[in-house]
């Protein structure tokens, strides 16, 4: 009865209920934009990050990451195999690959420069990484290349070379004699990532054990796990490897500052959620509040009849509520449609920004919203109506029945 | 005449002050939080661009032509006295000092990482740069300790050396021949940003040009400039590129060295635009909600008017007034608020130390002081009142097209 109460008053003042309704479906649709922008961004960023050549989660020798030397490698142990083998058997895990690193001097034309020298398998790298894909000039390794390197751009122009010209690369092998080998430069790659095109060489990995005598040995196994997978996987590798011998990091574990700022940027977006909220229900409140003031006689009346105070309370409510919930649903229609639409299409602001290569973000936005921050904020908008038909459900539960019969 | 539409306007206003009231709330808080966002995005920018230029780069630098672009040793200027004379006396100057860069391989005890190796002058580069202050372990370099090095912490982890352990740098000298030196490490420095603590080694520059056998006294690659004001840039770019041979030469502003801050600084812009737009659309659905309510409940009244006489024009100037005032109350209120709360943090400064990592990353402090603006809040108001003006056109029009007859039989 009290629904039925309700709505009837909700759609008596019909115009004032669609005022009021748009006002919330504004409000609810423009926060779900903003965190479509945002988680737009922000994914974009972190898949860029993993997929380029991070990966999703690292495996190497305890403490490699922050003291690599060659020491501290790993070979393909059981213990090693058996931790993979249940990882990729969960079907969580897209791919892996191998690598072998360690740092050299290249020398080009005249000149020489420090570089990260990675080997990687050509084969398998295709299917974890989309290192490939930047490579533009020339082509990336491919199975059977013999002592062929990959340099990147800024790297390449430093040693003043180009494709075919021969690149030395001087370093150390894992008994720490010089190692020294020729190799032809067969493909250049632009990925606006300084670290990438600064510092970077890579050759087939079964060329580089080799040169460093290192034959079966390797330094990283980089997986690529969807996000959702992300933890479960990692729980899975570090519950089956010893972290005597093993360390397993997600790639905000290695590089924190994305996720960091990630995270704030969130952080703000809750600020301004908080902001929105209080506008939309201090509008709800107006609207209850003023339905509730107008019909202070015929609340009196209703009493005077035996209604009682909680019937009409639960009515202002209920009120509430329905309008509450029409802004929800026609917000989240707009809102969605809004994200679907600039998902598809992209918002262009290339010209206000360039790209921002380190941080791997395109000028060219396409919108998506992760489902937590969905919820969340249609949750909270429709927490909002209820909460602000308390002052109006207050003051109703106050009426004296015979002072409201006479209020004007 | 509009003093009268004014008058009616807010007495209309105060006639509900509950819903008046509510809306101004609403109005203010959003304009409170969009100023606080905007002295807040100044704030930290503006600390990012002075922590950027002041680590490491300088306001401007001046390198032999085509060192930018090619790094390569060779291109280094044989004698920087030119540059030096055209310094002297110049106007908006702080300091200057010379380096030499050249990036190379380090290596200690079978571990070795790339390093990016920098002479410096240790007296000069104290007043030019802060990597003075980020020492955290062990001294500064000294100009009689030829052999002296400081590491990036992050870099020296890496390595597995600390103070007094012996590092070899290798790096090519101008000819192309690789030079290999063994230095002591005197100091580690920790700065938060990347490309310091894990790439840099610093050494005194006459042992650099010793090593790489630059030879000459008073050869560098760069000379690194600090001016007095991020605004005294262009200026002193302009001067020196007249004094200047400009064929044997480049002189740079920070923001050719590296784009990011720049870049950033525009993302930002961006960032901020896109949440002003949306939290002023939102606010003004909430004007529009209060002001349609407010006409539908007076349609008699509207009625009543126009039958005495109460033209088009003027009843729809009144409700665009109307709103106005509305938006200007809430608009004043959410100012005063919103500067309180900016310049408070001004003073105290907000402490975000649990971004840590990613405000280093983007060389700001954590601590972050808003700085108000003319320009950012004259942004916000702008975009208000030109708000106010749309929210308030509809109710207007509608209350203006009512037939009297009709909206006096209104209940």
């Amino acid at each position: 009865m009290i629904f039925s109460l309700a709505w009837r008053n909700v759609a008596r003042s019909w115009q004032r209920s669609l005022v009021t309704i748009a006002a919330v479906a504004t409000g609810l649709s423009a926060l779900i934009f903003l965190w479509g922008f945002n988680d737009g961004v922000h994914n974009t960023m972190m898949r860029n990050l993993q997929q380029v050549i991070v990966g999703s989660v690292q495996i190497h020798h305890a403490d490699f990451f922050k003291k690599s030397s060659l020491s501290r490698h790993m070979k393909l142990t059981p213990e090693l195999q058996n931790a993979l083998s249940k990882a990729q058997n969960s079907g969580q895990v897209k791919a892996l690959s191998w690598r072998l690193e360690t740092f050299a001097l290249a020398a080009g034309n005249d000149v020489s420069e420090g570089l990260l020298l990675l080997g990687m398998d050509a084969k398998s790298e295709a299917k974890t990484t989309r290192i490939a894909e930047k490579v533009d000039q020339g082509r990336f390794l491919q199975a059977g290349d013999g002592p062929v390197c990959v340099l990147g751009a800024t790297a390449a122009r430093n040693l003043g070379v180009n494709l075919g010209d021969d690149v030395i690369f001087l370093s150390q092998d894992r008994f720490g004699a010089l190692a020294a080998d020729k190799f032809k430069l067969i493909g250049i790659i632009s990925s606006g990532e300084m670290g990438i095109d600064r510092g970077l060489a890579i050759i087939p990995l079964n060329v580089l054990q080799n040169m460093l005598e290192m034959q079966g040995r390797y330094t990283r196994v980089v997986l690529q796990i969807a996000p959702d997978n992300l933890e479960a996987v990692t729980t899975l590798l570090r519950a089956s490897l010893n972290h005597k011998d093993y360390e397993v990091l997600r790639w905000y574990d290695m590089y924190p500052m994305m996720k960091q700022w990630v995270d704030l940027e969130n952080a703000f977006y809750y600020i301004f959620l908080g902001v929105v909220l209080l506008i939309v229900a201090a509008g709800i409140m107006n609207t209850v509040l003023m339905s509730m003031l107008e019909r202070v006689r015929e609340f009196g009346v209703m009493m005077a009849l035996g209604c009682s105070r909680s019937v009409l309370a639960g009515m202002v409510i209920v009120e509430s509520m329905i309008l509450g919930a029409l802004g929800v649903l026609l917000g989240l229609l707009i809102g969605l449609s809004l994200v679907a639409w600039f998902h598809s299409v992209g918002i262009d602001l290339s010209a206000e920004m360039d790209t921002i290569a380190r941080f791997y973000i395109d000028p060219v936005v396409y919108t998506e919203i992760d489902a937590d921050h969905l919820w969340q904020t249609a949750g909270s908008v429709m927490a909002a109506a209820i909460v602000a038909a308390f002052v109006p459900m207050w003051r109703v539960a106050k009426l004296q029945p015979v002072e409201a019969i006479h209020h004007v | 005449m509009f003093r009268i539409y004014m008058r009616l306007g807010l007495r209309n206003l105060l006639l509900y002050p509950m819903r008046t009231g509510l809306t101004v709330v609403g109005l203010a808080v959003g304009i409170a939080a969009l100023t606080f966002l905007s002295a807040m995005n100044n704030g930290w920018l503006q600390n990012m661009k002075a922590n950027f230029v002041l680590t490491q780069m300088g306001h401007v630098q001046v390198h032999a032509k085509g060192f930018e672009k090619s790094r390569r040793i060779s291109d280094y200027m044989h004698a920087t006295s030119e540059v030096d004379k055209a310094l002297q006396n110049m106007p908006h100057i702080q300091a200057w000092t010379h380096r030499i860069r050249v990036s190379g391989l380090a290596s200690a005890a079978g571990a070795n990482a790339s390093v990016l190796v920098s002479g410096i002058e240790p007296e000069n580069e104290k007043k030019v740069s802060r990597l003075y202050g980020f020492v955290q372990q062990g001294e500064w370099l000294r100009k009689a300790d030829k052999r002296g090095v400081l590491l990036g912490d992050v870099l020296a982890e890496r390595l597995s050396v600390g103070l007094g352990d012996k590092v070899v740098l290798m790096a090519a000298s101008p000819e192309g021949d690789i030079a290999s030196e063994v230095f002591r490490v005197r100091g580690l420095i920790h700065s938060g940003v990347l490309d310091v603590d894990n790439l840099l080694a610093l050494v005194p520059i006459s042992m650099a040009r010793d090593w790489l056998g630059l030879g000459l006294e008073g050869a560098a690659t760069d000379v690194v400039i600090r001016a007095d004001a991020f605004t005294s840039v262009d200026g002193i770019v302009k001067n020196l590129k007249q004094r200047l041979d400009t064929h044997d030469f480049e002189v740079l502003r920070w923001q050719e060295i590296d784009p990011m801050a720049e870049q950033w600084t525009m993302f930002a812009d961006v960032y901020t635009w896109i949440v002003l737009l949306v939290v002023i659309i939102v606010v003004l659905a909430e004007v529009l909600n209060t002001m349609l309510m407010s006409m539908y409940d007076r349609v008699r009244e509207f009625g009543l008017m126009a039958a005495l006489g109460t033209g088009q024009g003027q009843l729809f100037a009144m409700v665009v007034c109307e709103t106005l005032v509305l938006v200007a109350m809430g608009g004043v209120l959410g100012f005063v608020l919103g500067a309180a709360a900016s310049l408070y943090f001004a003073e105290y400064g907000l402490n975000l130390s649990q971004y840590a990592t990613a405000f280093s990353f983007m060389y700001m402090s954590p601590i972050v002081y808003p700085e108000l603006t003319l320009n950012g809040c004259a942004r916000i108001l702008i975009a208000a009142m030109v708000g106010a003006v749309l929210a308030g056109i509809y109710p207007a029009w509608k209350a203006s097209r009512l037939n009297p007859a009709a909206a006096m039989r209104e209940v």
